[in-house]
C-alpha cells in the first residue's frame, strides 16, 4: 500500500524536486546570474577634489554642536565603518536606540537607516547632524562653523556653483560614502570563477546558505538591504523577556503591519561588524545564524552548520582601500 | 519767423503704435513658439520610457517570481529607476501647468506609490513563502522517510495525501482545504508529544499554514502590481497632453497670423515713415537750396555776420570782411567788439543786448571801425535763433552800409546847422506830423464838405438881392437911393464871386470838381473875355490885348468854362495889381515835343503879362497855395480872398496842366498856364488863307501902338503875309508917295485916339481920291461913332477888338464892304438889346421858391411876356397840358431842377413824352443852382435845351429869349 502510494507520488516528488532544486541548488558552472548574490562593483571616482572634500567632511567635528563628534566619531572607517557597540553614543555620551550600521557599501542599500526612513545617503548625512543625540548641531551653526575655513570657501566654491551651503555639505559627504566600497572579498573572487578562492568547507556553508533559506533574503548585491521583513516571521520573536519598545517601520508608517519590520542588512563584512540585529543585542555570528534560523526559517541549525555558515560569511569580508 | 507748412514730427500716437506694434510682434512671437516640438518630443519620448519601465518592472516582478532570478536587486533598481525617471519626466516638461494634466499625474503617482507598497509586501511575503515551500517538501520527505519505516500504519497515509494536497496546492497555486489540516491534526494528537513525528507534523503544519497564509497573498500582490494602471495613466497623460498640444499649435495658428498681420501692418509703417523721411529729405534739401539762394542774395546785399550768445563771431560774409578790413579767418572766434567803435555809449550796446539776450529783434544804426581805422556806419538787424525753451544760442546781424547817407546827413547839417537829433527822436516826430497832418487833412475836408454845402445855400438869397437890386435900379429913384442900391448891386455880385470861388476851392478840396470834355471855339472865349475885362482895364486906363495865334485850330476839345476862368482870374489879378501900363494875353501853340506823339492832342500856352508891381521870389513860392496873397499887406491895399491862384492851379492841375509865374518885384509879373487841348476831327478848323488871299502883298500898318502893331504883325507873319510897318510919325505926303505906285492896298490903322484914326482915314481917304489905289482899310477902333463925311466909311472894315484871328483873316479878304453896313447892323443888335419886346408871349415857369419866382417873373415881365407859374413838375406838367387843350401853347418854359413833388428832370421827361400836344417841339430852359457840365449833361438828356444858373443874369435871360422866340 505504500509503495503504491509512493509510486504514486514519486513523479510529483520528481517534479517538486526539480522545481524547487531552481531554488536552491547552487551550480557555479550555470554562472552568477541565476545566484541570489552577484560581487560588489569597482569603486568609481569622478571628481576626486569632491571626494576628498566630503572626506575632510566625513571627519570634520565642527559638524558638531561642541565640535567633538564627527561622521567617522561612530562610522570608524577602520573599523569597517562601524563603533562596536550595541547602539550608538552621541554627544555628551547619550545612548542611541539602535545599532550603528556599516558605513561602507552603504550606497548600494536600497533605504538607509533600520527602518530605510530615507532613500539616498543625501538624505541620510543630514540626519545624524541635526539629530540631539548625534551630533546636536544645526545647519546656521555648521554653515557658520565651516564658512570661517578658508579652504572650505575655496574648495566649495570651486566644485559647486553654489559655494558652501547645506546641501552641498551632504552632497560632498554622500559622494565621499560613495567611494566607500568593499570588492574583492573572496566570494566576490568565487563567484567571478576563482573555485580556489575559498575552500570546500565554505562553498559548502554558501550552499547551507541558501538551502536553509537565508539566501531568500539576504540576497543581492549586499546579501541583504533591498527590501523589508519582520522580525519573527515563524515564530514570534517578541516575548516578555525581550524589549518590545522599537517597533522599526511602523515609527515612521503608523501601518500596523509594518510592525517590528526592518530592512534587512546586508551582510557584506558581516564577520567585522558585531554586535548584531537592530538593537547589537546579539554579540556573535554564531547567535545570529541560531536566532535567524529560529525566528525567521522555522528551522534549527545544527551547530556543523552553523560553523560553515559562518566560514561563508566570513569569505564576504571584502578590502578596505584606503 | 516764416512757419513752415510740413510737420517734421511724427505725431506722438504713431510711435505709440510702432512700439504697440513691436511689442504685440513680440507677444504673438512667444505665444506661437511656447507649444514647440520639442516638447512634445520629450512628453512623448518621457512617456514612452516611463511605459517602457513599467513594463521592465513587470518583467522583473515575473523573472524574480518565476525564479528566473533569485534577488530582488534587478525588482528595486526596475522600481527605483521608474520611480526616479517619473520625478525627473515631471521636472522636465511643464506638464503641471495644466491642471488636468496634474490630476493625472497624482493618479499616476499614487498608483506608483501603492506599486511600490505591493512590491514591499511582496518581496518580505514571497521570501518566507518560498522558504516555507521549500521546507515543506523537505519535512514532507523527511516524514515520508519516517512514515515507512512504521510498519502497518495505514492510518498515515492520510498524511500522505495531505501532503499530496499541499503540494499540488503550491505547484498549482490553488487553494489548500483546511478540512484536510482539521484531519491530520486529529491523527497527531495521537502521538507523543515529543515524538519525532509529532515535531515533523508540527513543522508541516506551522509551514502548512505560512504557505496557506502567503501564497494568496503573494499572488494578490502580484496581480495588484500589474493591475495598478500605471501604464494606462501614462497613456491617458499622453493623449490629453495631445489634445492640449493640438488646441495649442492651433492657437499658436492663430498668434502666428496675429502676428503676420502686425508685421505687414509694421512693415507698412515703417515704409510710410521712410516715404515719409525721403519726402522730408526733399522738401529739407529745397529748403536748403532756397535758403542758399536766400543767403547768396543776402550776402550780395547786406553785411552779415553770425555769432554765438557771447557775441564771438562765428560767421562772416565778403561784405563783411571787405567793410571792415579784416580777413575771414582774423574775424572767426574773435567777438564782435572787434569792430566796435567808440562813438556810441554804453547803455546803447546794453539796450541791444538786453534785447536780443530776450529774444526779440533789434534795428539800429552804428558805427563801426574797419581794421585800418576808418568809421563805417551801418544799419543793422540782429536777429536772435532761440532754441525750444525760447532761450537765443545764436544771433545773425544784418547789416546795411548808410555810411554815404550819413556823411549826407552829416553835410546837411552842418549847412543848416541842425541838430543831429537820435534817430528814434526824429522818428517819433515825424509820426507825430504825419498824425497831425492827417489829422488836419481830415478836418479840412470836413471843412470843405461844410463850406460846399453851406455856399450852396448861400446862393438862393444872393439870388434874391441880386434880382430885386437889378430890378430896383430900373425904376424911378433919386440920385441917394440909386446910389444906395448901386453899391447894393455891386456888393453882391462881388459877394456872388466870393461864393463862387469858396465853392470852387471847397469842390475842389472836397474832390468834387469835375473837368469837361466839350467842343468849344477859343475865339468864343476871348470874346467873353474881352467883354468881361475890357470894361475893368478901361476903368484902370490899361490897355488890354489879345493874341490868338491864327495857327491854333478853332474848334477844340476841353472845359472851356474852367479855362475861361482861369483866364479871367488870371486877368483880373494882373488888372488889380497893374497901377499902369498894359496887359497882354497870348495864346500860342506849344511845338510839339518829340516824346509827345499823341496826334489828336496838342498843348496850348496861355500867358497875361503885365506891366505891374510883380513879385518877389519868395511870394512866388507861396503864391498858389490856398488862402494866400503876396503878402498880407496886398490884402490890406487891393482886397480879395486870395483863393483865385489856388482854384486857378487846382484847375489847371486838374486839366493836366502847369501853372507858373515869371516875375520880377516891380517890373510885371507874367503868368502862364499850359493845357492839352484834343482837336476835333475837323482838321481844317485851323486859319488859312485862301489861295487868293496869297496875292496879298502891299500891305501897310500905321500905329501908334507898338504892341497893338506887334500883334498885327505876328498875326501876318504867322499867315505868310508880306507887310510894310510905319510909325504914326509918318506924314501923309510921305506915306503917299510910298504907296502911290501900288494897285492893291490894304492899310491897317490902328491908334489909341479915335480922332487921330479919323484924322488919319481922311487923309488917306483924300489920298484914294487922288488915285492913290487903297482897297481897304482897317481899322482897330469903332470910328463910326465920330461924325465924319459918308465918303470916310467906303472901304472902310472896322475891326473889332479883340483881334481874332478869324474875322482878321475875313476882314483882309472883304474887298467890296462898307463901314456903313457894318453900322447899320450893329445898331439894330444894340437896339434890340436894349428894348427887347417879345410881344407877350406865353411863357411858363416853373420854380418852387416864391422868392425866386417874384425876381424871375420881374425879369422877364420887363421883356413883355405873359408868365404863367408853375410851383412844382407836376403842376408844370398838368399845366402845360391844360394850356395845350385850350390850343394856347407855351412858347418857352423855364424850369427849375430842384423841387418837391416832382422835379425839373422828370417833368421834362413828362413833357417830352406828351407827344399830343408836341411836348417835343417846345423850348425848355433849366434853371439851376448848379453850373456843373454833369448838372449840365443831365439837363440835357432830360430833353431840355438850355441851361441858365442862378443868380440869373438878366442878360444871359434876353439872349435866350431871343434864341428861342426869334423863330
Amino acid at each position: 500500500m505504500v509503495i503504491v502510494q509512493l509510486i504514486k507520488i514519486t513523479p510529483i516528488m520528481v517534479f517538486c524536486l526539480i522545481v524547487s532544486n531552481s531554488y536552491v541548488s547552487a551550480s557555479t558552472e550555470t554562472g552568477f546570474n541565476k545566484e541570489p548574490v552577484y560581487p560588489i562593483p569597482d569603486i568609481k571616482i569622478n571628481n576626486p577634489a569632491e571626494v576628498k572634500l566630503g572626506r575632510k567632511l566625513f571627519h570634520d567635528v565642527r559638524l558638531s554642536a561642541n565640535n567633538t563628534f564627527s561622521c567617522a566619531s561612530c562610522h570608524l572607517l577602520a573599523n569597517m565603518g562601524v563603533d562596536s557597540l550595541p547602539v550608538a553614543i552621541g554627544i555628551n555620551g547619550l545612548k542611541g536606540v539602535r545599532n550603528t550600521p556599516t558605513v561602507y557599501n552603504s550606497s548600494l542599500s536600497f533605504r538607509q537607516f533600520w527602518d530605510g526612513r530615507v532613500k539616498t545617503l543625501e538624505e541620510q548625512a543630514r540626519g545624524p547632524i541635526n539629530n540631539p543625540v548625534e551630533m546636536a548641531s544645526n545647519w546656521q551653526e555648521v554653515l557658520t562653523k565651516l564658512g570661517k575655513d578658508p579652504w572650505y570657501q575655496q574648495q566649495f566654491r570651486i566644485i559647486y556653483p553654489a559655494g558652501l551651503t547645506a546641501a552641498n555639505i551632504t552632497k560632498a559627504i554622500a559622494v565621499f560614502e560613495r567611494t566607500l566600497l568593499t570588492p574583492d572579498s573572496p566570494f566576490d573572487q568565487y563567484l567571478k570563477g576563482d573555485n580556489s578562492a575559498i575552500n570546500a568547507e565554505t562553498r559548502e556553508g554558501y550552499y547551507l546558505f541558501k538551502s536553509y533559506g537565508c539566501a531568500s533574503c539576504h540576497q543581492g548585491v549586499l546579501l541583504g538591504g533591498n527590501m523589508y521583513e519582520k522580525l519573527g516571521v515563524v515564530k514570534k520573536y517578541y516575548t516578555s523577556e525581550r524589549n518590545d519598545s522599537d517597533y522599526g517601520r511602523f515609527e515612521q508608517s503608523g501601518i500596523n503591519e509594518h510592525k517590528h519590520e526592518f530592512k534587512v542588512p546586508g551582510l557584506r563584512n558581516v564577520a567585522l561588524t558585531a554586535p548584531y540585529l537592530h538593537n547589537g543585542s546579539v554579540p556573535t555570528l554564531e547567535d545570529a545564524i541560531i536566532i535567524m534560523g529560529k525566528y525567521q526559517l522555522g528551522r534549527h541549525i545544527p551547530e556543523q552548520d552553523v560553523k560553515k555558515i559562518i566560514l561563508f560569511l566570513k569569505s564576504l569580508t571584502g578590502k578596505i582601500k584606503p | 519767423m516764416k512757419q513752415n507748412n510740413i510737420e517734421r514730427r511724427l505725431p506722438f500716437y504713431y510711435w505709440l503704435v510702432i512700439l504697440t506694434c513691436i511689442a504685440l510682434v513680440f507677444f504673438f512671437f512667444i505665444q506661437s513658439q511656447s507649444n514647440n516640438n520639442s516638447e512634445l518630443k520629450k512628453i512623448s519620448s518621457g512617456i514612452t520610457e516611463l511605459i517602457n519601465l513599467n513594463s521592465q518592472l513587470s518583467d522583473a516582478l515575473v523573472q524574480n517570481y518565476s525564479g528566473l532570478i533569485n534577488h530582488y536587486d534587478e525588482l528595486v533598481d526596475s522600481f527605483d529607476l521608474l520611480e526616479r525617471k517619473s520625478g525627473e519626466f515631471i521636472y522636465n516638461t511643464k506638464l503641471l501647468n495644466y491642471t488636468e494634466l496634474e490630476l493625472l499625474w497624482q493618479d499616476y503617482q499614487q498608483a506608483l506609490s501603492s506599486k511600490q507598497q505591493s512590491l514591499e509586501h511582496y518581496k518580505s511575503h514571497y521570501a518566507i513563502l518560498k522558504n516555507s515551500q521549500a521546507y515543506f517538501f523537505l519535512v514532507s520527505y523527511q516524514l515520508e522517510a519516517y512514515i515507512t519505516k512504521i510498519p502497518d500504519r495505514t492510518d498515515l497515509e492520510i498524511i500522505f495525501h495531505f501532503i499530496n494536497h499541499v503540494n499540488k496546492a503550491i505547484i498549482f497555486h490553488l487553494k489548500i482545504n483546511p478540512e484536510n489540516i482539521i484531519k491530520v491534526e486529529q491523527l497527531s494528537k495521537q502521538f507523543p508529544q515529543d515524538a519525532e513525528i509529532s515535531i515533523l507534523l508540527e513543522n508541516l503544519f506551522t509551514h502548512t499554514n505560512i504557505i496557506m497564509a502567503l501564497q494568496a497573498e503573494v499572488n494578490e500582490m502580484i496581480s495588484l502590481t500589474h493591475r495598478t494602471k500605471t501604464k494606462e495613466l501614462l497613456d491617458e497623460i499622453f493623449q490629453q497632453y495631445l489634445r492640449i498640444y493640438e488646441q495649442e499649435d492651433q492657437k499658436a495658428v492663430y498668434y502666428k497670423m496675429a502676428m503676420l498681420i502686425v508685421a505687414i501692418f509694421l512693415a507698412l509703417a515703417i515704409l510710410f515713415s521712410f516715404y515719409r523721411q525721403n519726402k522730408i529729405l526733399n522738401k529739407l534739401s529745397d529748403t536748403i537750396d532756397a535758403l542758399d539762394f536766400q543767403q547768396f542774395a543776402l550776402n550780395q546785399h547786406a553785411i552779415v555776420s553770425e555769432t554765438d550768445v557771447r557775441g564771438d563771431i562765428t560767421y562772416v560774409n565778403d561784405k563783411f570782411c571787405k567793410i571792415s578790413g579784416y580777413s575771414e579767418q582774423e574775424l572767426i572766434g574773435k567777438n564782435h567788439r572787434i569792430i566796435k567803435s567808440d562813438e556810441h555809449s554804453d547803455s546803447i550796446f546794453k539796450n541791444l543786448w538786453r534785447t536780443i539776450a530776450n529774444g526779440r529783434v533789434w534795428h539800429g544804426q552804428v558805427k563801426n571801425r574797419a581794421k585800418n581805422g576808418r568809421y563805417y556806419w551801418v544799419n543793422a538787424t540782429i536777429v536772435p535763433f532761440l532754441n525750444k525753451k525760447g532761450k537765443p544760442f545764436r544771433y545773425i546781424s544784418i547789416r546795411t552800409d548808410i555810411t554815404q547817407q550819413k556823411d549826407n546827413e552829416a553835410q546837411l547839417a552842418e549847412k543848416n546847422q541842425f541838430m543831429l537829433e537820435d534817430i528814434s527822436i526824429r522818428k517819433e516826430t515825424e509820426q507825430a506830423l504825419q498824425l497831425a497832418r492827417q489829422k488836419a487833412e481830415e478836418h479840412s475836408r470836413q471843412k470843405s464838405d461844410f463850406l460846399s454845402n453851406m455856399s450852396h445855400e448861400l446862393r438862393t438869397p444872393m439870388n434874391a438881392i441880386i434880382g430885386l437890386s437889378y430890378l430896383t435900379l430900373e425904376t424911378d429913384l433919386n440920385e441917394l437911393q440909386h446910389n444906395y442900391i448901386e453899391k447894393i448891386y455891386s456888393s453882391s455880385k462881388v459877394l456872388l464871386d466870393l461864393i463862387n470861388d469858396i465853392l470852387d476851392v471847397s469842390k475842389i478840396e472836397a474832390g468834387k470838381l469835375n473837368i469837361e470834355k466839350v467842343e468849344f471855339k477859343i475865339e468864343t472865349i476871348i470874346k467873353q473875355l474881352f467883354h468881361v475885362t475890357q470894361i475893368k482895364a478901361v476903368e484902370k486906363d490899361l490897355t488890354l490885348h489879345y493874341y490868338l495865334c491864327p495857327a491854333i485850330p478853332k474848334v477844340l476839345i476841353g472845359d472851356s468854362l474852367r479855362i475861361t476862368q482861369v483866364l479871367t482870374n488870371l486877368i483880373y489879378n494882373a488888372i488889380k495889381f497893374t497901377p499902369s501900363g498894359h496887359i497882354m494875353v497870348n495864346i500860342t501853340q506849344l511845338e510839339q515835343t518829340q516824346s509827345d506823339t499823341n496826334p489828336e492832342q496838342i498843348y496850348l500856352k496861355f500867358e497875361v503879362c503885365d506891366t505891374g508891381i510883380g513879385l518877389s521870389r519868395k511870394q512866388q513860392e507861396k503864391l498858389f497855395s490856398a488862402f494866400t496873397q503876396a503878402d498880407t499887406s496886398t490884402t490890406r491895399e487891393y482886397g480879395g480872398t486870395g483863393l483865385g491862384l489856388s482854384i486857378s492851379k487846382n484847375l489847371v492841375t486838374l486839366m493836366q496842366g502847369e501853372i507858373g509865374v515869371f516875375s520880377k518885384k516891380g517890373e510885371g509879373s507874367q503868368f502862364y498856364f499850359t493845357l492839352p487841348l484834343i482837336l476835333t476831327d475837323a482838321k481844317s478848323s485851323a486859319n488859312e488863307i485862301s489861295p487868293e488871299g496869297q496875292y496879298l502883298k502891299n500891305i501897310f500898318i500905321i500905329d501908334d501902338s507898338k504892341i497893338h502893331n506887334q500883334l498885327i504883325q505876328r498875326m501876318l507873319e504867322t499867315l505868310g503875309i508880306q507887310y510894310q510897318s510905319f510909325d504914326r510919325s509918318i506924314s501923309t505926303a510921305n506915306l503917299a508917295q510910298i504907296i502911290s505906285d501900288k494897285t492893291e492896298i490894304i492899310c491897317i490903322i490902328n491908334s489909341h485916339t479915335l480922332l487921330d484914326n479919323a484924322k488919319l482915314l481922311l487923309q488917306l481917304k483924300q489920298l484914294h481920291e487922288n488915285k492913290v489905289p487903297f482897297s481897304l482899310i482897317l481899322t482897330a477902333y469903332d470910328i463910326t461913332r465920330i461924325n465924319l463925311p459918308e465918303l470916310a466909311y467906303q472901304s472902310v472894315v472896322v475891326l473889332d477888338d479883340p483881334l481874332l484871328p478869324s474875322s482878321f483873316i475875313k476882314s483882309l479878304l472883304q474887298k467890296q464892304s462898307s463901314a456903313k453896313d457894318e453900322l447899320a447892323k450893329k445898331d439894330k443888335v444894340s437896339k434890340k438889346r436894349v428894348k427887347a419886346d417879345f410881344n407877350q408871349a406865353q411863357i411858363l415857369l416853373v420854380e418852387d421858391n416864391k422868392v425866386n419866382q417874384m425876381v424871375a417873373s420881374a425879369l422877364l415881365k420887363r421883356f413883355n411876356l405873359d408868365i404863367s407859374i408853375a410851383n412844382n413838375g407836376q403842376e408844370a406838367v398838368e399845366l402845360f397840358a391844360s394850356q395845350s387843350r385850350d390850343n394856347k401853347h407855351y412858347q418857352i418854359i423855364f424850369m427849375d431842377i430842384q423841387m418837391p413833388v416832382m422835379d425839373g428832370i422828370e417833368a421834362t421827361k413828362a413833357i417830352r413824352q406828351d407827344q399830343v400836344n408836341h411836348g417835343n417841339n417846345i423850348p425848355i430852359v433849366a434853371l439851376t443852382a448848379h453850373a456843373l457840365a454833369e448838372e449840365r449833361e443831365r439837363c440835357v438828356s432830360a430833353g431840355m435845351n438850355a441851361h441858365l444858373t442862378k443868380p440869373i443874369d438878366p442878360d444871359a435871360l434876353l439872349s435866350a429869349l431871343t434864341q428861342y422866340l426869334d423863330h
